[in-house]
């Protein structure tokens, strides 16, 4: 009946119309940038800086040179420094290209000599330090030769006694381009000692990810200056998930027992001026109390430590106004029923309230999570230095890098994402009751 | 509930509890939040009333006192009047641009009877996205160059345009992510509409009302209250905001995007007059009070 009612209503399908068209603006609005960003993590220092952009990354193509030291006679070492050089020098005139990855193999009599092999994300950590400039020769490279293997950038694997080489023995006569490139300089550089006997490219989707790998693996900051040890994009995150578990647990355990103690264990009028007290202070802008709140953790110490971050979130008035809130709504006889057993407070606390109040407690630590995570503002202050850096003010350091490329930064953001993605999708129901609780009544 | 309330009082008296003293469990139980608030709230706010009328050196604090003069200094201050000029703009491109975003959203959904569900996680969803990776995320759309904004605006032979770098368009491009990620506010007004009464709308229905009238007459009307005090949040919120600004353009071009908030930000940890940023904070703190005060004042008169 109702839907019949609804069919003949006049101006129905107009309100259906407008409701639907409304919904799907905003949430392809909001769509629209999640997936651009996605796409952007995993586009390639290149085409990252095209325009106009491209929706969907390329996947990514690996170089593959076979170079020919036949009549030569080189030790190890050498061959090595030629590797070197034939994979960081050639990739540097390449830097604009779409490379996914490098590999050489040394070929001395037909037989394989060493394998050498970088991916880009590698190239990309290493660029600045390693071949900064264009020059190339043997004194540069010779310098940076120690850093190279200290930090693992490029593998390098010497054969004594290697197998026959079985690859093809000329160049194909259709290079693809970014083969022809690689050919181009190492056939007109005299830098390089051995021949280019064959080379070509393959597409490679692993390297789509190298941008992730990059977090992993980076090193440095914004500030020049700095000489301090450098952290990857997993400390910072970690830094966050320690910030935000240890003001959850300190949120319930200290609002949860205030709250109580305002519900349950004192007259009307103190109990009535303590919650003022402390919900008064929603009204206490944080950026007012910035300064002062700054020099009272300098005092204790705390100032550049990871709870210095925590510690100031222990005072939320709205914590304790929903714990007030929801345990005055517990029936009073259950508590009674307590105290008359002869169980203390503390144990009818932690036995009767505690497991019964689930709800406020999963609620309130959604809630803080979210705030938490977010917070940018306060560690900024507070950490200053990188290692107890948030990722939030990680993430602000990464885009004035000149090193990282908005691609990197995409991905560091995707990475973010995930963790308050997935409370969020998972916490749906929570989260729309805490909103009730706090939206309305708040 | 008022009701409940009064109905309980008698047997809270009724309770075996001495009355006269509080127990040592209870004060226990509060004191750690008390010496919490006590620490991070209110000795901050005194302190930094305090220090707007010194000349506050950290190494030797407080400095020497000067009375008034810090705020002699912000009304001389170009750099203050500036900031002023440009919070309450941002106030209103805020108001203009995003405060009625979510009720609508709300209203209209509330009309949708088919995956609302989905349809509320999928609004959730740009929430998912921290903060700071949004502005970080929304600067690459941006970005005048290779940004997905104008090339996407291209097609309908609008742009290029500059976004953050024109001090022009500064302030609005700062506030637009904040219309597409209004879940949040969004789930607030529908949870208050699932609470109208059935009967109020199925009265409507009956005397005739089609749906936009209901909407206008019951749906809208129950809200007023919710919106209100969203709307006192919303000051609050709005008038503190610092990440955006600091992350997206850290106050250019030319200043168009300097607030308060950045001013304290700057004067204390970039100039280290912490003075300064004691009496800026204080203004702040009173032109929010009174904006609240009045808030409360013209809405209780309805």
């Amino acid at each position: 009946m109702a839907g019949r009612g609804r069919i003949k209503e006049k101006g129905s399908l107009s309100v259906k119309i407008v409701s639907y068209s409304v919904a799907i603006f905003f949430i392809l609005a909001s769509i629209v940038p999640l997936f651009w960003m996605v796409s952007s993590s995993m586009k390639d220092n290149i085409t990252i800086y095209k325009f106009p952009p491209t929706w969907v990354p390329e996947v990514p193509k690996s170089v593959s040179v076979t170079l020919n030291y036949d009549g030569t006679d080189l030790k190890k070492e050498d061959y090595e420094l030629d590797a070197m050089e034939a994979i960081w020098f050639t990739w540097k005139r390449m830097q604009n290209e779409a490379v996914g990855a490098m590999k050489v193999t040394g070929v001395k009599d037909g037989v394989v000599v060493y394998k050498a092999s970088m991916p880009s994300y590698k190239f990309t950590v290493g660029r600045s330090e390693i071949v900064p400039t264009m020059v190339a020769t043997h004194a540069t490279m010779k310098n940076k030769l120690q850093k190279i293997r200290d930090r693992k950038l490029t593998s390098f694997d010497y054969m004594e006694e290697g197998g026959k080489y079985g690859g093809a023995a000329a160049i194909p006569s259709e290079l693809p381009q970014q083969a022809a490139n690689a050919h181009k300089w190492l056939s007109e550089s005299k830098v390089v000692k051995g021949k280019v006997q064959t080379i070509d490219e393959i597409s490679d989707w692993k390297r789509l990810f190298d941008n992730y790998i990059v977090l992993w693996e980076m090193t440095g900051s914004s500030d020049s200056k700095s000489t301090a040890a450098s952290y990857g994009f997993p400390h910072f995150l970690l830094n966050s998930v320690f910030v935000t578990g240890a003001t959850i647990i300190l949120q319930l355990i200290i609002g949860g027992t205030a709250g109580y103690a305002l519900a349950h264990l004192m007259r009307g009028a103190i109990s009535g001026w303590l919650t003022l007290f402390f919900v008064a202070t929603i009204m206490i802008p944080e950026i007012a109390i910035l300064v002062p709140l700054y020099l009272t953790m300098d005092k204790l110490h705390l100032v550049n430590t990871l709870w210095g971050i925590i510690l100031p979130h222990t005072a939320w008035g709205i914590v304790i106004f929903l714990f007030k809130g929801f345990f005055e709504q517990l029936p009073g006889e259950l508590l009674q029923a307590g105290r008359i057993d002869g169980a203390s407070e503390m144990k009818i606390f932690y036995r009767i309230v505690v497991p019964m109040s689930a709800p406020i407690f999963t609620v309130v630590a959604v809630m803080t999570f979210i705030a938490v995570w977010n917070e940018f503002l306060w560690p900024l202050v507070v950490a200053r230095t990188q290692n107890v850096w948030t990722f939030t003010v990680a993430l602000n350091d990464f885009q004035q890098r000149r090193s990282l490329g908005s691609n990197v930064i995409m991905s560091s953001l995707v990475i973010a994402t995930i963790p308050l993605m997935l409370i969020i999708t998972s916490c749906q129901k929570l989260i729309e009751k805490g909103v009730s609780f706090t939206g309305l009544k708040g | 509930m008022k009701a409940a309330i009064e109905g309980r009082k008698p047997r809270v008296q009724a309770r075996v509890r001495p009355r006269i003293k509080i127990s040592w469990t209870a004060i226990a139980f509060v004191a750690p939040a008390i010496v919490c608030f006590l620490l991070f709230k209110y000795y901050p706010l005194l302190q930094a009333v305090y220090m707007s009328f010194f000349d506050y050196k950290v190494i030797n604090p407080p400095g020497k006192f000067v009375w008034l003069d810090n705020y002699k200094y912000l009304i001389h201050s170009s750099e203050f009047w500036n900031a002023l000029r440009n919070t309450f703009a941002f106030f209103f491109i805020y108001f203009i641009l995003t405060f009625w975003v979510p009720i609508v959203q709300a209203v209209l959904l509330n009309e949708i009877k088919f995956a609302s569900k989905t349809l509320r996680s999928l609004y959730l969803l740009p929430t998912a996205v921290p903060a700071v990776a949004g502005y970080l995320l929304w600067k690459w759309l941006y970005n005048p160059d290779y940004g997905l904004l104008n090339y996407l605006l291209h097609f309908i032979g609008l742009g290029p345009y500059g976004w953050l770098n024109d001090p022009s368009m500064a302030k609005w491009s700062i506030v637009l992510p904040g219309v597409f990620a209004t879940g949040m506010g969004m789930l607030i007004y529908y949870s208050a509409l699932q609470g109208i009464p059935s009967e109020n709308i199925e009265a409507a229905k009956i005397d005739g009302a089609g749906p936009w009238r209901r909407m206008r007459s019951i749906v809208f009307p129950s809200l007023k209250f919710v919106i209100g005090i969203q709307f006192i949040s919303f000051i609050c919120g709005v008038f503190l905001t610092f990440d955006p600004m600091y992350i997206m353009t850290g106050g250019g071009p030319a200043s168009s995007t300097k607030t308060l908030s950045m001013l304290v930000f700057n004067s204390s940890f970039k100039e280290f007059r912490f003075g300064v940023a004691g009496s800026i904070s204080f203004v702040m703190f009173v032109i929010i009070a009174v904006i609240t005060y009045l808030q409360i004042k013209l809405s209780n008169k309805d």
